[in-house]
């Protein structure tokens, strides 16, 4: 589409003085670093965690790299959605970054510019970060890939048009058959399009089969994680989990690999010892919602300071990033886009579709495979699809006697001591029904 | 064994003292800027009342809002499972299945099963609507003191509807009801009212079944209680002292976490 210059903010100048771009950095190093320090706290922690800690780091080793890259004539795409797919942007010879923000006080510019309507935090704080550019890493960025998912992300991806450049993508909301997977192939071979125009690079079968096989493989590590996860003392933390999930969306994915199977066979180590990442007797939670994306891991926190460990998750920040190979039928182009586009559209539980029951229909599953004793469903104010949800799922979860509680939170650290209220009761609930249930007998020795 | 359960409110602090399953004494006065010292004082009056020593006391855990942060218990526990646990000890022939608590910034609904184990609960989110504080603000604006609430409200014939549970934007909708000329006992009912309707909201996704305790200090508001009844349909158990029944869950906690060492 013709740019015609800024819509959303017309005078640039000026609008944001230097020394609030400046304060934004500085509190969201902050907040990085405080986190950080925090999950370097946690005990029990694998060494090999330092690694995926450093990818992520504000400022850190990654973009070091990617800024050399970048020096040196390459391209960078920010992605805004889970349901991009990564293996193209790196066969186009292009690096994928995930845009979506977790930090706190890039929150602040972007409620000047829109004012606070309820907005999603996650989506505010992404634009507050391009609009200060809070973040270094931010302005490496030649275009953003964004699927017109929720409401807010699909306005997100326009405002960030006054900034650069933008592949809008329009994934079908609507989840029948082939009609709507028909469409999503077409805007798969569309971002390959302007993939190519941004890098020069033809996307070439032989490249993209290569990262195929990659993107693939780095699937097969996270489901060795997860089986880790699943036995009854998980060796990782689920804080921990997140943030290696996570580091895969910014890292070099062949080394990423390599890091996540020593850390795999560092866990293995750690569970033959019985070594166990949370307090003893814990409380085995899912965590399910809205995306938490690193340094917001309020929540997850919160979970695991009150006696609860979280062993699973249904996020699109976690388990979402690396679930369903893709899995390439035969050997023409078209198979392969048609296959890319099948792993990223049919096992996708976004809200953001209808119908959606898979939704249901996985979280049951889930909950049986990983002994899960409750769920916390958590989600960002504004994000009114997880909203809507809401209902649906704990009347689902009620019928299998598996308790939820529901959270919504911002991004800010006001209500810290309102949610760990609410967790702690939940794990006190989730305990006492344990013990209760064990000996019923309890009651009547007082 | 003696022990203590504290109660630490955002406006109130709250203590009961326990001996062998027996409440023995109970204190309470407003939070304060010190919850420290209010703590302590409460806990003071509590122990006068039972005629104990402080250094008697085998245990204290402390519960609500500020159950971190207090220097006076060794264990705490949130106060949604002390509420809980204080009803269990009320005793069981009550057949209590749904708690509903007004705190001064939190309102709770708790579910409970036939065994009166927690199964349940909702919270508000982080606003006032439909709080004690949202009582006691309006009843500021209204001029009229807090525990005549009630008893003024139920002079009401035409009770206000009051459209919003922003409290924020409730204090301008009374202000304007004064100026309106509507009378005092009517917007008070219509406040009552507009409560009530939001923790029923609240109660019937947890699931109401009878039957209902009332407690948390609006508890001792009869207006209050009258527009709760009315909105939902039914009776409710209001206990004679509301304000304290999760104070005692937590002294009674206090007795088991000791029984459980001492195992």
């Amino acid at each position: 589409m013709e740019n015609e210059g800024p819509r959303y903010l017309k005078d640039r100048k000026g609008y944001f003085p230097k020394d609030q771009r400046q304060r934004t950095r500085k509190r969201s190093r902050e907040m990085e670093a405080s986190v950080s320090s925090d999950l370097k706290k946690q005990r029990n922690r694998p060494g090999k965690m330092a690694y995926f800690d450093e990818v992520l780091k504000y400022g850190g080793m990654r973009f070091e790299e990617l800024r050399e890259f970048h020096k040196k004539g390459g391209k960078i795409v920010g992605t805004l959605c889970v349901m991009v797919p990564l293996e193209l942007v790196n066969a186009a010879g292009a690096r994928s970054v995930r845009m979506c923000s977790g930090y706190y006080e890039p929150v602040h510019p972007a409620n000047e510019l829109l004012g606070d309507a309820g907005l999603c935090p996650m989506v505010k704080s992404t634009l507050g970060r391009k609009m200060v550019s809070s973040d270094p890493l931010i302005d490496l960025i030649d275009l953003v890939a964004g699927p017109a998912t929720c409401d807010g992300k699909m306005k997100l991806a326009e405002i960030l048009e006054d900034w650069v450049p933008v592949v809008m993508m329009n994934i079908p909301r609507v989840k029948v058959g082939e009609t709507s997977s028909d469409l999503w192939v077409k805007e798969i071979v569309h971002l390959k399009d302007r993939l190519e125009e941004l890098t020069g690079h033809p996307v070439r079968k032989k490249a993209l089969k290569e990262e195929l096989s990659q993107w693939n493989e780095a699937n097969q590590y996270w489901s060795e994680i997860q089986k880790l996860r699943r036995s009854e003392r998980p060796p990782i933390s689920g804080r921990d989990a997140m943030l290696v999930v996570q580091a895969s969306q910014f890292d070099d994915i062949r080394r990423w690999n390599r890091k996540v199977k020593e850390l795999i066979e560092e866990l293995q180590r750690m569970r033959t010892k019985g070594i166990f990442a949370g307090e003893e007797g814990a409380a085995r939670i899912l965590l399910a919602g809205s995306p938490m994306i690193y340094p917001n891991f309020k929540i997850p926190s919160i979970i695991e300071g009150s006696g609860g460990t979280i062993v699973t998750d249904e996020l699109c920040s976690g388990y979402r990033l690396m679930s369903d190979p893709v899995l390439v039928d035969g050997l023409s182009k078209k198979e392969i886009y048609q296959a890319i586009a099948e792993r990223y559209f049919f096992p996708c539980s976004c809200p953001c579709f209808s119908p959606n029951d898979e939704r249901v229909r996985r979280l049951k599953e889930v909950i049986k495979a990983f002994g899960i004793e409750g769920v916390v469903f958590h989600t960002l104010r504004g994000c009114h699809l997880n909203n809507l949800e809401a209902t649906k799922i704990e009347l689902a979860l009620r019928e299998i006697s598996v308790p939820m509680v529901r959270i919504e939170s911002e991004y800010d650290e006001g209500d810290i001591e309102q949610v760990r209220t609410r967790i702690e009761a939940f794990v006190e609930m989730i305990k006492a029904r344990r013990e209760y249930h064990r000996n019923p007998i309890l009651e009547d020795v007082q | 064994m003696i022990t203590a359960g504290v109660d630490l409110g955002s406006t109130y602090v709250k203590a009961v003292v326990v001996k062998d399953q027996e409440r023995v004494g109970y204190g309470v006065a407003p939070t304060g800027h010190d919850h420290d010292v209010t703590s302590k004082k409460v806990l003071g009056s509590a122990l006068l009342m039972a005629g104990i020593e402080f250094g008697e006391v085998d245990h204290i855990v402390s519960t609500g809002y500020g159950r971190r942060v207090t220097t006076l218990a060794r264990s705490s526990i949130s106060e949604i499972s002390a509420n809980a646990r204080g009803v269990q000890w009320l005793g069981s022939e009550l057949g209590i299945r749904t708690i509903i608590d007004i705190g001064g910034q939190d309102t709770k609904v708790i579910a409970l099963d036939d065994d009166l184990q927690m199964i349940n609960f909702a919270m508000n989110d982080k606003c006032a609507a439909g709080t004690g504080r949202f009582l006691e603000v309006l009843a500021r604006v209204l001029e009229v003191p807090l525990d005549k609430m009630g008893p003024v409200s139920m002079r009401s014939r035409d009770p206000v509807d009051i459209t919003t549970t922003c409290l924020v934007f409730a204090k301008s909708e009374v202000a304007n009801l004064v100026f309106d000329g509507h009378r005092k006992e009517d917007i008070i009912m219509g406040i009552h009212k507009a409560v009530a309707r939001r923790l029923v909201g609240m109660a019937k996704k947890v699931g109401v079944r009878d039957v209902v305790f009332f407690d948390g200090g609006p508890a001792m508001n009869i207006g209050m209680v009258h527009a709760m009844e009315r909105e939902l349909g039914r009776k409710m158990y209001v206990p004679e002292m509301p304000q304290i029944v999760t104070a005692t869950g937590a002294a009674i906690l206090a007795a088991e976490e000791l029984q459980k060492k001492g195992k």
